[in-house]
């Protein structure tokens, strides 16, 4: 196996309450994951399960005076970045790590030229690029994702373009010094299913390009499927589930994880009601006892344990879930579905 | 719109092309020719506005004042202008401290009238163009300073500033070039609107015999000196006072033409009026 390209270890970020008695808030409890070489990690969980926060984290970009890190280890190559000073880590953002917003519409700055701002993600990066060199290599990003006529184009404000060109202007910044790690936070959110197809074609070409690893953030199981490699799943600022698409997909060994494909509509067959997940996300002010899903899983309502608790990720390295029953899951999805 | 264009395009045009046209010389003295009434002709020579007390050309006077007035004013607002957006962005984009001592600053200015300021510090270093020119820079600059802060307050949490962060951005980076372009326009309106305002107070001044010296004309100082003779001649305050109402009201008309409407951020009259 390779050297992960990124390493999380035991992340644990808090945020500071408004009462100053409160303890902070454990957002981030315990999360850990790595990115090898050119693979795609997709992360889902549902809003507020801790997603962007870890992202955020990883950036060095938690809002500063409320949140923190408060332990784990963040390391990117052979390098530890959640001590680096600011500046350090502004070497690395844009550069050999970087990030790709959910909303084209409002990450272009309304007043500066497209190609401005392709170029300002390339001189923070290479400020000795000469003017030519620069345009040259602003153009040669605006053809590699697509956008036609790059030379008018570049010249134009971010309101002359659609959603999807903007998301193709966000990559172009993106991948401006080619990133070793892209992280892509709910990249299609905003966009049309069929622009969806488009950008997400768009970003595998580049990455084949440039052999570019990425986490892919999202809520779209269905995309998820389709781009990852290997999938953690994220419930209450823990990792719930991961493992390889396919096996995780197929065999979900957390009820969460069953849970979340049992609530998707299925196409073909009879209708019927479209079913949920029973109950609602924990509320990081109280979060449950033991395992945080517990409450909402019939599984645990025989078992005790499960709100005593806390499990663990286990099972095979490559396939792990934090469930003190992930042996009976199976079984119990068997159950489940003939109800 | 038209009305103010017209009335700023008129002042500016006679501003500009009188001193420039031949035989109008603004401080040759014709005591014999003193205190002639608008368009009187004297020897084949025509004093559109007249001459003043001591036979001087009324309307080479007005211009050559005019020149002066926006002269300071102008330099005054760029002053001002750069001093406010300077502070009010660093106040706005790293908040807590900075902010709090900027702005403690700006509120401690505003408690104090800018003019009285002005007359204070004159009485000591002195009348002089220079010096008045670069106090009304330092004492206007609270306005851009508090609207370019509540637009950085609102920009810095825009997500092509955090876009720009992830791409390695620092903080002089992304003032300099995500702020700075998006707070310029309002910037440039509340500056011809802060124009209007302190060509009035360097009119004030220079009534009050604390700003331009003569014999250098001034607007302010040929109503001073039109004053003596409002009984007789009124004309010779009327006319300079005409001038600035003209400059005033066509610069002040125009910026609030382009005020965007309803815009919280940049409702410069409300801004203007404290100060």
């Amino acid at each position: 196996m390779t050297a992960p390209v990124l390493s999380v270890r035991d992340l644990v970020v808090e945020f500071d309450t408004p009462h100053a008695d409160r303890a902070p808030l454990r957002v981030i409890d315990g999360v850990s994951f790595d990115v090898v070489a050119g693979e795609v990690l997709g992360i889902v969980g549902e809003s507020g399960s801790g997603k962007s926060v870890t992202m955020l984290a990883v950036m060095g970009l938690l809002p500063g005076g409320q949140a923190r890190i408060a332990s784990g280890e963040v390391w990117f190559n052979d390098t530890r970045i959640d001590t680096l000073p600011f500046a350090g880590l502004s070497a690395l953002r844009g550069g050999a790590i970087s990030m790709i917003f959910q909303d084209p519409m409002t990450s272009l700055n309304p007043v500066s030229r497209v190609g401005r701002q392709i170029a300002e993600a390339i001189r923070l990066h290479q400020p000795d690029l000469n003017r030519a060199g620069i345009k040259d290599r602003v153009m040669e990003l605006l053809d590699l994702v697509g956008v036609p006529d790059a030379a008018t184009r570049m010249r134009q404000f971010p309101h002359e373009f659609s959603g999807g060109m903007r998301q193709r202007v966000m990559i172009a910044m993106a991948i401006a010094n080619e990133p070793k790690l892209l992280i892509a936070d709910e990249p299609t959110t905003a966009l049309d299913v069929t622009i969806q197809a488009q950008v997400m074609d768009l970003l595998a070409e580049v990455r084949e390009r440039t052999s570019a690893s990425m986490i892919l953030i999202t809520h779209d199981l269905g995309l998820v499927a389709e781009v990852a490699d290997r999938v953690a799943v994220m419930y209450s600022g823990r990792i719930a589930e991961m493992g390889p698409v396919d096996a995780l997909f197929d065999a979900p060994a957390h009820p969460y994880t069953a849970g979340l494909m049992r609530s998707l509509p299925i196409l073909a067959g009879g209708r019927a009601r479209l079913w949920s997940i029973p109950g609602q996300p924990p509320d990081v002010f109280s979060r449950p006892s033991g395992c945080a899903f517990h409450p909402r899983c019939s599984l645990a309502q025989e078992h005790p344990v499960c709100a005593a608790d806390l499990p663990q990720l286990s099972g095979p390295k490559t396939h792990r879930a934090a469930c003190h029953f992930a042996a009976d899951v199976p079984a119990w999805i068997a159950a489940e579905d003939t109800v | 719109m038209a009305f103010a264009a017209t009335l700023l395009s008129a002042i500016l045009s006679l501003i500009i092309v009188v001193p420039l046209l031949p035989s109008y010389d603004a401080f040759s003295q014709d005591i014999f020719n003193s205190l002639l009434r608008p368009g009187s002709v004297v020897d084949g020579r025509t004093y559109w506005l007249g001459t003043d007390i001591l036979g001087r050309d009324i309307l080479s006077r007005l211009a050559l004042a005019g020149r002066v007035s926006l002269a300071i004013a102008l330099s005054a607002v760029v002053i001002s202008l750069f001093i406010g957006v300077t502070l009010g962005l660093l106040a706005g984009y790293f908040r807590g401290i900075t902010e709090n001592v900027i702005m403690g600053i700006a509120d401690l200015q505003l408690a104090v009238p800018r003019i009285l300021l002005i007359i204070a510090v004159t009485a000591v270093l002195g009348p002089d163009l220079v010096t008045l020119t670069i106090l009304l820079g330092l004492t206007s600059w609270v306005s851009y300073g508090r609207v370019a802060r509540a637009m950085a307050l609102s920009l810095r949490e825009r997500e092509f500033v955090l876009s720009a962060i992830t791409q390695g951005a620092g903080p002089a980076w992304n003032i300099r070039k995500h702020l700075l372009p998006n707070v310029l326009p309002q910037m440039l309106i509340l500056g011809s609107y802060e124009l209007g305002q302190i060509i009035v107070i360097e009119a004030a001044l220079s009534y009050l015999g604390l700003g331009v010296q003569p014999p250098m004309p001034s607007w302010g100082l040929m109503i001073n000196e039109g004053q003596d003779w409002l009984e007789i001649e009124p004309w010779l305050a009327i006319i300079p006072g005409v001038a600035i109402f003209m400059l005033v009201a066509g610069s002040q008309f125009l910026s609030q033409r382009f005020t965007p409407e309803g815009a919280p951020d940049t409702d410069i009259t409300a801004i203007g009026s404290r100060t």
